[in-house]
């Protein structure tokens, strides 16, 4: 599958499980593949997004506030940072990839096939890691200030931006 | 956790509350386990306090305090 993938987006999935090794994550989550993706920026779809201030920094700090809000809708009030997904796991390598990541990147290879490009590049990826309607996805990316939809725009014109 | 809870939360809001506690839960645990082997508790009184067995508690935390290389 991976052959068909642009050099900067093989970049940016590996980069995503270096990230999320980093963190001692149990998993590659669909949030690392959205890390990868501005740190480093390597293409126009990252260079849009960290110019339209979605840096690292600013994911990390939307990720623990996703973390204590849906902890707040029952009741729990925390200031902790979101911690790194369960590690009991863990054996070996962090390469495993949890379904938000998995269900990312098959969208992603979807909207290359809807835009019969068979180049699969980084703008195909922002619209799989946007494409999320459940989980912890839209909730961060409303954290962020924006939505899918928007995200899926940026990425369709990555350089007007 | 009451009915109530459930009334005024959508799905996904739900999904997103228990997932985040069991992050949370995992986490507490961790670094209660932790300090508590450094007061030096054993694991057998650690799995006593959490009601789970040693072994479990053991096979789940041990690589904190040895981490294999």
């Amino acid at each position: 599958m991976f052959e068909r993938f642009a050099r900067e987006t093989r970049e940016a999935v590996r980069q995503a499980a270096e990230l999320a090794e980093a963190e001692h994550a149990a998993m590659v989550e669909a949030e690392h593949l959205l890390l990868a993706l501005v740190s480093p920026a390597r293409d126009c779809v990252g260079r849009a997004l960290v110019k339209a201030g979605f840096t690292s920094e600013r994911i990390n700090a939307a990720r623990d506030r996703e973390f204590q809000s849906a902890l707040a809708a029952v009741g729990v009030a925390t200031d902790r940072p979101a911690p790194p997904p369960p590690s009991r796991l863990r054996r070996g390598r962090t390469t495993r990839f949890a379904p938000s990541a998995k269900l990312a990147l098959e969208r992603t290879l979807l909207a290359a096939t809807e835009e019969e490009e068979r180049r699969i590049s980084n703008r195909h990826l922002l619209v799989g890691i946007a494409g999320a309607d459940v989980g912890r996805t839209p909730a961060l990316l409303e954290e962020l200030g924006t939505n899918g939809s928007a995200l899926r725009r940026l990425a369709e014109t990555p350089e007007s931006e | 956790m009451s009915r109530t809870v459930v009334d005024h939360l959508t799905p996904n809001d739900g999904f997103r509350a228990v997932r985040a506690l069991r992050v949370l839960a995992d986490d507490l645990e961790a670094e209660h386990v932790v300090q508590a082997l450094g007061e030096g508790w054993s694991w057998a009184r650690i799995a006593e306090a959490l009601d789970v067995t040693r072994q479990a508690v053991q096979k789940k935390h041990s690589h904190r305090i040895t981490p294999t290389p």
